[in-house]
């Protein structure tokens, strides 16, 4: 049998974690919601082989960023599954600097999404990146190049408004 | 640069405190749920809806849409570790990830029916390979858009053959003794499915299917969870299983009784070459299945499945 008390443990040190990154390749708190429950789901079916992973976390992440993509979202279709049964999507309006930085990040290709959020949320060092993504490490440290200088600029353009209405 | 995105991050990792996740034992009662009898919400809520159909009762729709040709259902195959949903919309034969994280991600997913090995892979699932109206004796039958997996039976059962699928397609046969007159309820109401399997996937799903009966000797939807069993081989096609689902009794307003006789039902594969027909019995409102009737529908499956790739 598996272990409940082992998952339910993971469950409760993780998942918040878990929702900032899925918030973070989302763009959407209540999509967020819904991709990492739907990762958890995933994980307790297949809960022998997550706990016995050298990086239950980090199996659980590659789920949440498949399941974020448009692509992966458009085949499964387990979502209207998920919003029945799923938690209430957020009552309160999102904060205005973590608007900012979702539409910003919405604007990024994928993989550097992945890679900034993977750096600034769970403080990610370039090779551990390179072995969650598949990629090699030249090639993470470019997405984390790009990713800020992109992301930087994004946010310098979309705060530039600000300014010229103080004038 | 770097300062503002840690500031930017940090607001977001706040802002995300206004999220909510369900309790973990929620989480897993609701993955045990859906592992195993995916869409039957689905389907008892359009029963809400057009109840009548066949008089009192949890009557279920079975639109019935004639004869033409199944459309071809792509299975979507990873081209690297297996991860998430491997199915159509909604009720999804999900195919949770099982290789590590290190595994690069799935890049270019294959979403077409497969066609490169002919002539052993068709295109789709001809309507004469699969049960059909007449079969149920009530005009109640029904092309499914989504396809009907009954044998995630618990969350141990793996089904690794899943990846092998090339084409399935499901039907819903509402079915009533042909004996029986206009004033009855139906008997029955079934669900079939065919797949066709590229490589030994067809083989490797019926020796993953019986293993799965041993892994699962309990699991699934209902409290307490059904009771599994294997009854052998009745003997079909190239191979064959049958698996008796035995669930809680309920009385007549649906509600469980522990001192109801126990709805018991069946799960029934047979192989033929590279393809397998599943046959689901669902039992009727709240009797269970007759297993004469399962056995006459399950070589009728097998000899439509035997004609068309037989």
């Amino acid at each position: 049998m598996r272990d409940a008390d082992g998952f339910d443990e993971f469950y409760r040190e993780t998942s918040a974690r878990m929702l900032r990154y899925g918030y973070a390749m989302t763009g959407d708190l209540a999509e967020a919601q819904d991709v990492v429950q739907e990762a958890y789901t995933r994980a307790w079916r297949n809960w022998r082989t997550v706990a016995a992973h050298p990086a239950p976390e980090g199996w659980l992440r590659l789920v949440v960023s498949r399941l974020a993509t448009d692509r992966w979202r458009r085949l499964s279709g387990w979502r209207a599954a998920v919003r029945r049964a799923g938690p209430p999507e957020p009552v309160a309006p999102p904060g205005e600097d973590a608007v900012v930085l979702t539409a910003a990040l919405r604007r990024l290709a994928p993989n550097l999404r992945q890679a900034v959020a993977l750096h600034y949320l769970f403080d990610l060092p370039v090779a551990a990146i390179a072995a969650e993504t598949g990629a090699a490490v030249g090639t993470v440290t470019s997405w984390l190049h790009r990713g800020r200088t992109e992301l930087a600029a994004i946010l310098a353009s979309t705060r530039l408004p600000e300014a010229t209405d103080v004038e | 640069m770097s300062n503002e995105l840690e500031n930017a991050f940090a607001a977001l990792a706040a802002d995300a405190g206004r999220g909510r996740l369900l309790p973990a034992a929620e989480v897993r009662r609701q993955s045990d749920r859906r592992a195993v009898r995916r869409g039957v919400l689905t389907v008892t809520a359009a029963a809400v809806l057009i109840a009548g159909a066949f008089g009192t009762g949890w009557a279920l729709g079975g639109d019935d849409r004639g004869q033409a040709p199944i459309a071809p259902i792509p299975i979507v195959t990873p081209s690297r570790s297996p991860s998430v949903t491997v199915s159509p919309p909604a009720k999804p034969v999900s195919t949770p990830p099982s290789a590590p994280p290190s595994t690069p991600p799935a890049t270019s997913p294959s979403t077409t029916a497969p066609t490169s090995k002919p002539p052993t892979v068709p295109k789709s699932i001809p309507a004469r390979a699969m049960l059909n109206k007449a079969d149920g004796n009530t005009g109640g039958f029904a092309r499914l858009t989504e396809i009907w997996d009954p044998t995630k039976l618990c969350g141990d059962a793996s089904y690794p053959s899943s990846q092998d699928a090339a084409v399935r397609a499901s039907v819903r046969v509402i079915y009533k003794r042909p004996e029986l007159g206009v004033e009855y309820v139906p008997d029955d109401v079934v669900y079939n499915t065919v797949t066709v399997y590229r490589g030994n996937g067809a083989e490797d799903f019926l020796d993953e299917l019986r293993d799965a009966v041993r892994e699962c000797p309990t699991g699934g939807e209902g409290e307490p969870p059904p009771k599994y069993r294997s009854l052998g081989s009745p003997g079909l096609g190239d191979e064959s299983v049958m698996i008796e689902r035995s669930a809680v009794g309920r009385l007549g307003t649906g509600e469980p009784d522990p001192k109801a006789e126990r709805q018991i039902t069946y799960i029934v594969a047979v192989r033929v070459g590279d393809a397998v027909t599943l046959l689901d019995t669902t039992g009727y409102e709240n009797a269970g299945s007759i297993r004469s009737s399962v056995d006459s529908l399950a070589a009728t499956a097998a000899d439509r499945l035997t004609d068309w790739r037989g």
